[in-house]
């Protein structure tokens, strides 16, 4: 069994879920899959569908037209699974805070894992909170 | 009766160690790898350590696999499993470095078959899992198949013709003097196979997600990466028995070790055919493999009718 | 709905597009025939929050209607409330205004490169692109702190300065941008598959192109010659002198041509700034607000940005109106698709560059069609309430 563990480790497969960013949390997920930074090293590849996903990351508000879509796209992802928020918007809304729009942060409705702050936070600093998710597994 | 029992127990060694399901699973994790390896360094990338392609297996198969509710279950299931099986037979009449495990006549008209089984199975898989994405990555996958598997079958008939045999242990040779232009077609042929990149179709992830596969999970998705892993080296290693079947050392081992290299050569080429081109339409991918590819593999196909007229 | 047809739905999570949106596909086997777009997914209410915040505030705001254009916003912002002053920055701060301006121009488009050549399937080529895009983003730390969102604009100037010392990182970087440029340019555009899946694809026609309004590369790759920089010089515009690329095809090919041209034009332009910057302060001072009205007009990389900024003389903008690039050329989307294929239809979308968090300043309410609205009667009634109560 505890080799099953070590190659969920090492194989994070990771699902992009964007709940209404503003692109900064998007683009610094995308840099670091590029040469710079390059998660592949770790095993960690970005998935198209959120079946074949282990960690999903959430930009964003959460709003009132993407509330339910998170909830269903977490719903898809097959156990075991985590969630990681990525960027100030997805752990607590930010400066979008007050807007009629806003569901509520993230860990309201759908369980949290890791929160990784910032505006935006430096690829770095996704990195080191996706490993720190591992250990979660 | 004995002998029949020890015939079966051989195969039964055959059909699960060597060359058949272990032998065929590692190598062809391992060319995965070596796949992924070499297109990250030609992206300027580190890439992924050399145990990532049995880590992400290993994690699929201890992981959920969910069936959607629309789905049908019986195919849904079923479909990875047959694709599975049917490359593990495969894998038994493949010639690894001369040697085939199982010979009788006719056996390059099963191997055909058995290849075309998991491309049937990617296409049932689709349109059994009820989603749009996979619905057209089915219909993606179909017209390929029946693209590149002419130039296949021909590429195939070309060496049998030559060989006026339909055993597979008489073609194998370094054909590729006599008969490039079908070691070319059959290449380009394995590469739309594999759903390599100028012919990632049916999985084009910016277009249809990830198209069959779209609701896979967990261990089914598991058996289709295996499948497609154990595909990798299975259809390398016709390229090379077929046409780069070189001479032998006389120990068999060491052959085997100068056929898993000319393999993995085989793979570096895929790599870097599929790094520096886009993904191809899916029309722009029938026109090419219907004019070009199997123009080159019929251009074969006529010489060695000719010469086989002629003596 | 068509009864025929198959609907493929691009979004709300797709890998193409990293924003939630929505783009319906009717599909009959691999031919589009016909498109439907639903915008709404990213609504966060920014111009109700920012009538909430005071003047400096804002700008911080309005920095993150978008990260990818997060220098224009502010700029645009920053440059509406000016001219409700009647303020004039010092000649440095326009200066800077532009540095920004062109650095972010050429990350935009090594960006849009990438994710072009990543929707195509051409993985090399967003590799590449992102890491010479890494460099630029280098640039921008040393000079404001940031990767992205760089806080560089102010009501009045600029909030830092751009050192000597900084000038031969930014000279190096232009050169290594020009070098890559071309590099990455000729590698795609000499492929010839690469161009079979861009040329002839995705056509707006200038008739079109005029019709729709669309603004920026689109606009530019149809033959429409327009560009702020140039028609309504702001930041140090006027002083600088660059061409602007037009092509007249108006396929993907054209507008991936125009993205190269400006950014080798970019890099020039910021060479051009970084010797020509004059000394002196980068900010004035301003003490009260005063009542009136304002526009603020920047080119964007997508095309034309706007903002329009009403005061009341109190801390608080009256109203604030934006009206993103993307918001003229999204529409144009459906002559683009419609007669392609599906295969085709991620790099099309993808064309004209979408930044959709720029876009969505409302969301849509179709009211002929019950099912199709974006929010319900109740949830609308709901918001309203909800909004009379933060006041």
């Amino acid at each position: 069994m505890s080799l099953f563990r070590l190659s969920r480790k090492k194989s994070p497969w990771v699902f992009h879920v964007s709940t209404g960013s503003c692109n900064n949390c998007d683009i610094e997920i995308i840099a670091a899959l590029t040469p710079r930074f390059d998660v592949e090293r770790f095993g960690i590849v970005l998935q198209g569908s959120p079946r074949h996903a282990d960690i999903l990351l959430v930009t964003g508000i959460l709003n009132r037209q993407t509330l339910e879509r998170a909830k269903r796209v977490y719903a898809q992802t097959p156990d075991p699974k985590l969630v990681v928020a990525v960027g100030t918007c997805a752990c607590t809304g930010g400066i979008f805070r007050g807007s009629y729009n806003f569901a509520g942060p993230l860990d309201r409705v759908i369980p949290v894992d890791v929160y990784i702050a910032g505006c935006p936070p430096r690829p770095q600093a996704i990195i080191d909170g996706i490993v720190k998710a591992l250990e979660k597994l | 009766m004995e002998a029949v029992l020890t015939t079966i127990g051989f195969l039964t060694l055959n059909l699960l160690v060597y060359p058949g399901f272990a032998f065929t699973a590692a190598v062809g994790l391992f060319l995965w790898w070596e796949l992924r390896k070499l297109t990250a360094r030609f992206q300027w990338r580190v890439g992924p350590p050399v145990y990532q392609t049995f880590a992400d297996l290993l994690k699929l198969l201890s992981k959920e696999s969910i069936v959607p509710a629309e789905a049908n279950r019986l195919l849904f299931v079923s479909a990875p499993i047959i694709a599975l099986s049917s490359v593990c037979v495969a894998a038994l009449l493949v010639p690894v470095a001369g040697m085939v495990p199982l010979n009788f006549a006719g056996d390059v008209i099963v191997l055909i078959y058995l290849l075309i089984m998991p491309s049937i199975m990617i296409v049932l898989a689709g349109s059994a899992s009820a989603n749009p994405f996979g619905a057209i990555g089915s219909s993606r996958e179909m017209n390929l198949a029946i693209a590149y598997e002419l130039a296949v079958v021909v590429c195939l008939l070309t060496l049998c013709l030559d060989a006026g045999s339909l055993h597979i242990s008489s073609i194998v040779g370094f054909n590729f003097v006599r008969y490039p232009l079908a070691a070319v077609a059959l290449f380009l042929s394995i590469m739309a196979k594999l759903c390599l990149n100028p012919f990632e179709i049916p999985e084009a992830k910016t277009e249809i997600m990830a198209g069959p596969y779209t609701e896979y999970s967990g261990r089914l998705l598991g058996l289709f990466k295996l499948t497609y892993a154990m595909l990798l080296f299975i259809l390398s290693s016709l390229l090379v028995s077929l046409f780069f079947h070189g001479p032998s050392t006389g120990f068999y081992p060491l052959d085997v070790l100068v056929h898993l290299a000319k393999c993995m050569v085989a793979v570096f080429l895929m790599a870097v055919v599929s790094a520096v081109n886009p993904r191809l339409r899916i029309d722009q991918a029938l026109r090419f493999f219907w004019s070009f590819v199997f123009a080159l593999a019929l251009f074969d196909f006529v010489r060695a009718f000719i010469f086989s007229q002629l003596f | 709905m068509p009864k025929e047809g198959v609907l493929i739905p691009i979004g709300p999570y797709h890998p193409a597009i990293k924003e939630p949106e929505f783009f319906k596909l009717i599909v009959e086997g691999e031919n589009v025939v016909d498109a439907d777009i639903r915008i709404g997914y990213n609504h966060r209410g920014i111009e109700y929050l920012a009538q909430r915040m005071t003047y400096h505030q804002v700008t911080f705001l309005v920095e993150r209607i978008c990260g990818i254009c997060s220098n224009i916003h502010p700029l645009c912002y920053v440059q509406a409330v000016e001219s409700i002053l009647n303020l004039k920055p010092p000649e440095r701060a326009l200066y800077i205004r532009s540095i920004i301006e062109e650095l972010e121009r050429i990350h935009s488009h090594l960006l849009w490169l990438g994710v072009g050549g990543h929707v195509i399937g051409f993985d090399t080529l967003l590799m590449w692109t992102w890491k010479l895009r890494e460099y630029v983003l280098d640039v921008f730390e040393e000079i404001t702190g940031n990767r992205q969102s760089y806080a560089m604009m102010k009501i009045g100037g600029v909030r830092r300065d751009i050192r000597a010392e900084h000038r031969q990182k930014i000279l190096k970087v232009m050169d290594e941008v020009e070098r890559g440029v071309k590099q990455i340019a000729a590698m795609l555009l000499e492929d010839p598959v690469s161009r079979a899946r861009l040329e002839g694809v995705g056509v707006l026609t200038k008739e079109e192109a005029g019709n729709y309004c669309v603004v920026g590369p689109t606009a530019r790759a149809s033959g429409l010659p327009i560009d702020v920089r140039k028609d309504f010089p702001h930041a140090a515009y006027s002083m600088l002198s660059f061409e602007v690329p037009v092509r007249t095809e108006g396929d993907v090919l054209a507008k991936t041509i125009v993205r190269i041209e400006e950014m080798l034009q970019s890099a020039e332009i910021v060479r051009q700034a970084v010797d020509a910057m004059p000394g002196g302060d980068i900010e004035v001072e301003f003490k009260e607000m005063v009542p009136g009205e304002g526009v603020g007009v920047a080119e964007a990389p997508r095309g034309e940005d706007f903002h329009y900024v009403v005061s009341d003389g109190t801390n608080y903008p009256k109203r604030h109106k934006v009206r993103a690039p993307t918001y003229m050329n999204l529409p144009s989307l459906k002559p683009q698709l419609i007669g392609y294929s599906l295969a085709d239809a991620p790099i099309i979308i993808a064309s004209i560059d979408p930044c959709l968090c720029c876009t969505d300043r409302l969301s849509v309410v179709d009211r002929r069609e019950g099912r199709r609205k974006a929010y319900s009667w109740d949830e609308l009634v709901y918001l309203s309430r909800r909004k009379t109560r933060r006041r």
